[in-house]
């Protein structure tokens, strides 16, 4: 464990000096607060627009948190809450990812180049430890990174939309920190795995980069085209009513197209990720009662739940990319 | 017993052949040359004895240690310099050391008194706190010397350390691999083309080609097995027996 622990610490300490972390790190601090700037104005602005009245708790209004002491406003508020941070949830996933990779993308190609790596494991310690070292000490970048990122982007919401911060939304954005710590982590594996079986590290920035898009864009616009050529085009869903047979014929199309994308929007880290969030920042959801939209309450338990549902997927993901990472690594011949 | 005994080493990258059955015995205390042109298979035979890469057939021990199933026991007793000197430029001499005395789980006082004598054997005490990335070809040969000593294992192997190296860096780091040898008892491979640097330092050689054994023994020993003259050095040894292949 002493080799893994002494690899973790230079990789954590490297990661943080190196001008590409900071720069990096700086811009995605920058893009969160913007984004947390204008969420927390139009969160305002909608707050004052519907003039939310203040319930008691006891009234059984749609809306109310349980044991919260009973603020109507609250669900409300937090739905706002949710609509608002999708902006700095989206600089996140993409930011976020680039920097992810950025920590991983050379960590064994760059030591092979220079030579480092024949000497690291000319030691006596087990590749599995040089591979953890190296997976821990940009975990622990990214602790940092998830953390002060957050804690940046709901700060200033918080400042700025005069938010308080009751346990109840603190333990939502803290749920937000952990699904950032296995978003990112899925792309710092996904480095560490190019930086593997790429030699040259310009090209396995190159691939992470491209995995960054595919995880973020790709993979969700993939999913629209792949719908449309099998179910067809959504435009054409809508435009045959009133006659039955063809209907019955869009309902199916729009269904397939529905099924295609959500499965597409499944296997997208970013979709993933941002839904999760979606749904733990949710404190409200609507639904039909004889016809009348009313909006039932979520609990900060049921949300949570909610948002390990997604977890599973990421976790897949990051045993996927894992399982590689290690099989590579110990099969690699250093020459 | 020998310190370092390959039998039947074989490597292949597909249908070529890097190391063909090569069989070596380097005993403890003497400097061992592994001499070649490029492409003889000398660094491939280096990974292999250090664990970089396994062996297709045969075995590598290393103080009776088989590197293929006691890889760690193996390692304990090899300190490898690369043709690259494997320094981490972003850190300083003294910082390097420390990582890699960490890295082989030294205490941290043990460490630092190696380091400090270590930096003085390479003549480096003086650059000590400067980043590796701006020291020159020869200074950082000499930083990877001080690197594969920290551990104090009782083999070196190094891979080609004065190339590229100018003639005054070329005798600094002869001497310091001859001090290593003559005053500190370390038994050292040194694998290089560099036939002036093998005379000088060596006390026996085995010459590669094509990844296949063609001599092994000490000069004199080569020169008679080919019935050369006494005043014929390395050089017209090598190029018989590499017109042998």
């Amino acid at each position: 464990m002493g080799g893994t622990y002494t690899i973790l610490k230079k990789e954590f300490l490297d990661n943080i000096g190196e001008a590409k972390f900071l720069l990096l790190f700086f811009t995605l601090l920058v893009v969160v607060a913007a984004s947390a700037i204008s969420g927390a104005q139009s969160y305002k602005l909608q707050a004052n627009s519907q003039g939310i009245p203040q319930g008691n708790g006891t009234s059984g209004r749609p809306g109310e948190i349980p044991g919260q002491g009973g603020n109507f406003r609250i669900g409300l508020m937090l739905n706002s809450l949710s609509q608002a941070i999708t902006p700095i949830v989206e600089n996140i996933a993409i930011v976020g990812g680039l920097l992810a990779v950025t920590l991983s993308f050379d960590a064994i190609n760059k030591e092979r180049s220079s030579g480092s790596l024949k000497v690291l494991l000319s030691y006596p310690i087990y590749r599995d430890q040089v591979l953890i070292g190296k997976f821990l000490g940009g975990f622990l970048t990214i602790l940092v990174v998830a953390f002060s990122t957050v804690a940046v982007a709901i700060g200033i919401f918080s400042y700025m939309a005069g938010l308080a911060l009751t346990t109840e939304i603190l333990l939502r954005i803290l749920s937000f920190m952990l699904m950032t710590i296995i978003y990112l982590s899925v792309f710092l594996v996904g480095g560490l795995l190019f930086s593997i079986v790429i030699d040259e590290p310009a090209t396995s920035l190159l691939a992470s980069i491209v995995f960054v898009l595919a995880g973020v864009v790709l993979i969700t616009n993939l999913g629209s085209s792949v719908a449309t050529l099998i179910a067809g085009s959504p435009y054409n869903f809508v435009t045959q009513t009133g006659n039955t047979g063809g209907t019955v014929v869009r309902a199916q199309a729009n269904q397939l197209y529905q099924g295609i994308v959500t499965v597409f929007n499944y296997l997208s880290p970013s979709t993933v990720y941002q839904n999760a969030v979606s749904m733990v920042m949710r404190t409200t959801t609507m639904s039909f009662e004889q016809g009348t939209p009313v909006s039932v309450t979520t609990p900060f338990s049921q949300a949570f739940m909610d948002m390990l549902k997604m977890v599973p997927i990421l976790i897949v993901w990051f045993i996927v990319l894992a399982a590689g990472t290690y099989m590579g690594f110990r099969r690699k011949e250093i020459t | 017993m020998p310190i370092l005994e390959l039998q039947n080493l074989t490597k292949r990258f597909g249908d070529f052949t890097a190391v063909d059955h090569l069989n070596l015995e380097v005993n403890a205390g003497e400097i061992f040359g592994l001499l070649g042109h490029n492409g003889a298979g000398k660094t491939t035979t280096i990974n292999v004895i250090v664990g970089l890469l396994p062996p297709t057939e045969g075995t590598a021990k290393v103080n009776g240690h088989d590197i293929a199933t006691e890889p760690i026991e193996a390692r304990r007793n090899i300190g490898l310099m690369p043709d690259s000197a494997g320094v981490y430029f972003n850190l300083t001499g003294r910082q390097n050391l420390s990582y890699f005395g960490e890295l082989a789980n030294l205490p941290t006082k043990v460490t630092d008194e190696r380091t400090n004598e270590l930096l003085k054997l390479v003549k480096l005490d003086d650059w000590a706190t400067v980043k590796a990335g701006k020291y020159s070809r020869g200074m950082k040969q000499r930083l990877g010397i001080a690197q594969s000593l920290i551990r104090d294992p009782s083999l070196l192997i190094y891979d080609e350390p004065t190339l590229g190296i100018d003639p005054e860096g070329t005798r600094e780091i002869r001497d310091t691999i001859y001090e290593l040898a003559k005053t500190r008892g370390k038994t050292i491979v040194l694998a290089t083309h560099l036939l002036g640097e093998v005379s000088r330092l060596c006390d026996r050689v085995a010459i590669m080609g094509h990844g296949k054994l063609l001599a092994v023994g000490t000069i004199p020993e080569l020169r008679s097995q080919l019935q050369l003259e006494e005043s014929s050095d390395l050089e017209d040894i090598f190029m018989r027996f590499q017109g042998a292949i």
